[in-house]
């Protein structure tokens, strides 16, 4: 009987590290796959902000606080916005410790500029 | 075998995220399609408008042409001397004629946008189907093909200016619904409370500047 707790107890220290690490390797690839989704997202509303005839600071005010609320972690490094003509642009680049999402998105009526 | 305790919460985070992100993809999806599609419709609506705008010059000049035909040949019915009555009637005939000839173009240019509207709904409902996009509509506040006035509207070849409120005429709105939990398996549909599909719009119209008409995006009403 002693010997059977000893050994659930130690395999408790053991896998418990363990569970912990994929636990949160598992929430980290998926805050990651909900930044990924949420920043595209965020961006097509800027561009279809920009493309409404609002200023750029609203736009990137807009993108900014939408952003920063749903994803408490990370925040960028880099955030542009700007119009040509008709067409408007887009460049994110969010980083939170090692996972950088890089984006650079054209909204322009030819559907083969828009990416 | 100890982790086969946190199985469940794992696959219940699994699932909350796939329904979220997949929730994100279609409505990003189903909106980028039509406001790429406004869009293009706009542009394309753009260029006609300018083609319209750069008759008005010629239209002008057949006017004042037209004009002096009609004095001319009233001066020359005043003087009863026949071959100056014949040769002003063919002198106003031929700007009549050129006149009707450039009003055939105005209106196949006005045609022409009304059939991109049309082309332009049909394309949206075509790609739309592959997004998810449900009940597509257009509303029918815009102009049927271009947002213009004729001036003067008793002339065979006016001015096409822009009509008032211009933007809002010539605005174009797709109203559409988006049925988020199509894509999900039936057995998963019937435990959703409220499985109605979600209403949205999109809608663009084209914005003067100098001689040019920039197309641009507009905010939608439901």
């Amino acid at each position: 009987m002693k010997s059977s707790s000893g050994q659930a107890l130690l395999e408790t220290v053991l896998l418990l590290p363990c569970a912990m690490l994929l636990f949160v390797c598992f929430l980290s690839l998926a805050y990651a796959a909900f930044a990924r989704a949420w920043i595209g997202y965020q961006t097509d509303r800027a561009l279809f902000c920009l493309a409404e005839g609002e200023s750029e600071f609203q736009c990137k005010k807009n993108i900014e606080s939408s952003v920063n609320e749903f994803l408490p972690f990370g925040r960028f490094h880099h955030l542009q916005l700007s119009s040509n003509g008709d067409q408007w642009l887009a460049e994110v680049d969010w980083r939170w410790n090692q996972i950088r999402l890089q984006k650079q998105k054209t909204l322009k009526w030819d559907s083969s500029i828009w990416r | 075998m100890a982790m086969i305790v946190f199985a469940p919460l794992f696959l219940t985070i699994l699932a909350v995220l796939s329904i979220v992100l997949l929730s994100i993809y279609q409505v990003t999806s189903a909106d980028r399609v039509c406001k790429r599609e406004v869009l293009r419709l706009q542009h394309e609506l753009s260029l006609l408008m300018k083609s319209l705008s750069k008759l008005n010059h010629v239209a002008q000049a057949l006017r004042k042409k037209r004009e002096l035909a009609d004095e001319n040949l009233a001066a020359a019915l005043a003087t009863g001397y026949g071959p100056a009555i014949a040769a002003a009637a063919a002198a106003q005939r031929a700007v009549v004629l050129e006149q009707q000839a450039l009003a055939l173009k105005q209106h196949q240019l006005l045609s022409q946008a009304g059939l991109e509207r049309e082309l332009s709904e049909q394309r949206l409902r075509a790609l739309g189907s592959s997004v998810g996009i449900q009940e597509l509509r257009s509303t029918p506040t815009h102009a049927a093909t271009l947002a213009v006035r004729a001036q003067p509207i008793t002339s065979i070849t006016p001015d096409y200016v822009e009509a008032p409120s211009f933007r809002e005429r010539e605005s174009q709105t797709y109203q559409y619904k988006i049925n988020l939990f199509e894509r999900w398996p039936p057995w998963l549909q019937q435990h959703v409370l409220n499985p109605k599909p979600v209403s949205t719009a999109c809608s663009a119209t084209l914005s003067p500047q100098e001689e040019n008409w920039k197309p641009i995006l507009k905010k939608a009403s439901l």
